[in-house]
């Protein structure tokens, strides 16, 4: 089975995105099949939403079958929820397209969020 | 009958216009209930140095999972319209912060495997200050949901004599909370462009929720004069311009009620219980002042 991650993008689009260092209010997600490099553009649904936009945007990340995720920052929640998922969390600099987050990611030259139980 | 004190912009001077609007009304003879509803601050305590003071906890119910018995389906996670449930597998993860004990997850669970237990988020006080019935809300450090709270507060005042609410400044759930079921507003503002700016959103918030503010224009002679022709275009009543006096801040810095000992404060907040005291007041034992007129402005 091909290994699943997803990158949060400023819209929906291609590779040549710019990412979006958001992770729960990103307006999109690029997921990216790691062996076809075949990718697939989604909005993310919780990006508008009152509140839990980290909780809501990591379940429909694994609804998605997610393996790892690459953003800029997570907030505490969506780390919580993230890390219970089972879904890698990666964070990139800022001003990356996705691209680039993909291949720094790929050559292994990005940070893993330690798992950390905030409570 | 229920007075709340807002405003938009903090620091206007809601709790000292309700402290001593409090002191007031109770001087008068009118039975005097302050309540201290800007429970992420509350401070109403520094001025009425309330006595006899207690207090419980204030607790909501939050879902918790029980025993093994998730299927991991999912459907607390679709019903929460708050985001605070995330199914895991056979586990369910519930982020306090964000739940709004609705009790809708654990109706819909079909393996009953979410009970509900009461989680704590703050205290409720009540007390004395003289003649005035003192009661407050203080909210956990760190509960980002003050509602509950205010609503719970409220919900124990008496339904009596003259209810001074103090509300929490700005125009988001807390400050929402607290004017529900109010009698009167006052809005409590200062003639500055940030006064004003949140003056208009409080304004706007007030008459969403069906009330008809009145406004008190605290230091009214520092600034400029936008508040008031604001005020003017939208036929907001002015029940007080309070004039920046350094007197006032010292007494208030030392934790007294200002108006018992300076005159221009105490007349004007005299001029405030003259407009907004309305003839269906309880005024058991009272002696109201003559100059009383009824002015109308309810919020349901």
């Amino acid at each position: 089975m091909s290994t699943r991650i997803a990158i949060t993008v400023q819209r929906l689009g291609e590779l040549e995105e710019l990412m979006d260092s958001r992770f729960g209010r990103t307006p999109a997600f690029l997921l990216v099949e790691v062996g076809t490099r075949a990718v697939t553009a989604v909005d993310n649904p919780a990006a508008a939403a009152v509140q839990g936009a980290g909780t809501a945007a990591a379940a429909s990340l694994a609804k998605r079958g997610v393996h790892a995720v690459i953003s800029g920052r997570f907030g505490p929640k969506a780390h919580e929820a993230l890390a219970a998922l089972g879904v890698e969390m990666w964070t990139a600099p800022s001003g990356l397209t996705a691209r680039e987050a993909l291949d720094q990611y790929l050559a292994g030259g990005l940070q893993r969020v330690v798992v950390e139980v905030f409570r | 009958m229920r007075v709340v004190i807002a405003s938009g912009k903090g620091g206007t001077g809601k709790t000292m216009v309700a402290t001593n609007l409090a002191w007031l009304l109770a001087k008068i003879g009118l039975r005097t209930t302050y309540v201290d509803a800007d429970v992420e601050a509350p401070n109403g305590h520094l001025f009425l140095h309330p006595v006899a003071v207690t207090s419980r906890r204030f607790s909501s119910p939050l879902p918790v999972l029980v025993g093994p018995l998730c299927s991991g389906c999912g459907a607390c996670q679709r019903f929460c319209a708050f985001n605070a449930i995330v199914a895991a597998g056979d586990k369910v993860l519930v982020f306090p912060e964000l739940c709004h004990g609705c009790g809708g997850c654990v109706e819909v669970c079909p393996e009953s495997a979410l009970h509900e237990r009461p989680r704590e988020s703050g205290t409720l006080l009540r007390g004395r200050a003289g003649r005035i019935g003192y009661q407050a809300g203080h909210l956990d450090v760190g509960e980002p949901r003050s509602a509950p709270l205010i609503e719970a507060l409220l919900e124990q005042a008496p339904r009596e004599g003259v209810v001074v609410v103090d509300a929490p400044p700005g125009t988001s759930c807390g400050a929402v909370a607290a004017l529900r079921g109010a009698d009167q507003v006052v809005l409590v503002t200062e003639p500055t462009p940030f006064g004003l700016h949140d003056l208009r959103l409080a304004v706007e918030m007030c008459r969403k929720l069906g009330c008809s503010p009145s406004v008190i224009v605290n230091r009214c002679d520092l600034g400029n004069d936008q508040v008031l022709t604001y005020l003017h275009a939208e036929a907001i009543a002015v029940l007080a311009e309070i004039p920046f006096d350094r007197q006032v801040s010292a007494a208030y810095a030392r934790g007294e009620l200002a108006a018992t000992g300076h005159k221009p404060l105490r007349e004007a907040m005299r001029a405030v219980v003259s407009k907004i005291l309305v003839h269906d007041v309880d005024v058991d034992r009272a002696q109201p002042p003559g100059d009383l007129h009824r002015v109308k402005g309810v919020c349901p």
